[in-house]
């Protein structure tokens, strides 16, 4: 009788624990799983020295308008290293970067047609969400007599 | 023949049991041994106290009453059993009949016994579990937490954006194809511009702006930010 009724106020109290443990919002932004599960995501990282003289590479195509918009007083912008890599949701990737820092980004899935990501590099944490095909930048750490730019785009699928 | 052997058969030589034969031996050992002689005087005596105990008449023993006393005790011991049966089928007549309780009955019985203050570990284990659940309820009313650490963004947000930047969620920094949820920088300053379309009408980028003392680049003048 006495270990029946401490079985089921154990029972009532995991129960209770459970609902608060749902409840409770999440506190790592790469630990939230609010994305769905569904089609694997294409990252784009592009590698880019930014100095105040110079031209910009020709390989960076595209990236050059916005470049020379956002970073306004570089002229030179040089793509160092390039990497398209394909994540499915909560997959990670690693990369050295020629400043010394170390990058890693994880996909964290879709929402609302959003490709959320969350990135670490040298110090800083963020998450960005962007709508397929679009770009946003990470760019201030020095390298050299200039500075590291990143570029990321990222894709559904691959 | 010796006189281990003569011993032996001195108890048949004494009833008269041994063949003559026999019987002439060991009356020729018993001639020549005194010792075996003691033993057959031995077993006469033994012998005539038997026969005389045997022979005692029976007397002073009345057996007259015996079957009636028999027969008399085992009437009363069959009036006690009868007696006791009857008391018992009197008993099980008059026990009430035992039901079985329903559900219900059984987890109010439980519950008051669980409530009782003689078991105060199971009612406070039950207080437990209900505050348990009442915090669960007032923690998923509260929502999300800007002050918790990790989600309290480091960044400048531009309160005079222009007219179709977007904005996100309170805390974010939008334009309309990406949003900052949230940034921190463990070391330096992070500050998060937003690119706004051109005259051309490009698309709108964000920039995360993280920089580090002693690195030689510096956060970019607001002037530079485009709009």
């Amino acid at each position: 009788m006495f270990r029946r009724t401490i079985l089921t106020s154990l029972l009532l109290g995991l129960l209770a624990l459970g609902a608060t443990a749902q409840a409770r919002p999440g506190e790592s932004a790469v630990a939230t799983a609010s994305a769905s599960d569904g089609a694997p995501a294409t990252v784009d990282v592009v590698v880019i020295h930014a100095t105040n003289k110079g031209e910009v590479d020709k390989r960076l195509g595209s990236l050059e308008k916005t470049l020379l918009r956002a970073f306004k007083g570089y002229l030179g912008f040089t793509l160092l290293s390039e990497e398209k890599v394909k994540l499915a949701s909560e997959q990670a990737h690693h990369m050295a970067l020629p400043n010394g820092t170390e990058l890693d980004f994880k996909y964290l899935g879709e929402e609302d047609g959003f490709l959320r990501l969350h990135l670490e590099v040298g110090g800083l944490k963020s998450t960005v969400r962007v709508k397929s095909g679009s770009t946003f930048f990470q760019a201030g750490r020095g390298y050299k007599d200039g500075m590291i730019v990143l570029a990321f785009q990222a894709k559904t699928g691959g | 023949m010796n006189c281990n052997e003569v011993k032996e058969l001195l108890m048949p030589f004494h009833d008269g049991e041994l063949d003559p034969a026999t019987a002439a031996e060991v009356e020729k050992s018993l001639a020549s041994c005194e010792s075996c002689q003691s033993e057959l005087a031995e077993l006469g005596r033994i012998g005539l106290f038997a026969n005389a105990a045997f022979a005692m008449p029976v007397e002073g023993v009345d057996l007259a009453g015996v079957y009636d006393g028999v027969m008399a005790r085992i009437a009363a011991e069959d009036a006690v059993e009868a007696t006791s049966n009857a008391i018992e089928g009197v008993r099980l007549q008059r026990a009430p009949v035992v039901t079985e309780p329903s559900l219900w009955e059984r987890v109010r019985a439980w519950l008051g016994e669980a409530i009782r203050f003689e078991r105060p570990v199971a009612g406070m284990a039950l207080a437990g579990a209900a505050l348990a659940v009442i915090a669960g309820v007032w923690i998923a009313s509260q929502g999300p937490s800007a002050d918790a650490p990790g989600n309290a963004p480091a960044i400048a947000q531009d309160t005079a954006a222009p007219a179709g930047v977007r904005r996100g969620r309170e805390g974010e920094v939008a334009v309309r194809d990406a949003v900052v949820e949230n940034t921190i920088a463990d070391v330096g300053e992070v500050k998060v511009i937003e690119l706004g379309a051109d005259d051309a009408g490009d698309s709108q980028a964000l920039v995360l702006w993280h920089v580090v003392d002693g690195e030689g680049v510096q956060l970019p003048e607001p002037a530079n930010n485009v709009h």
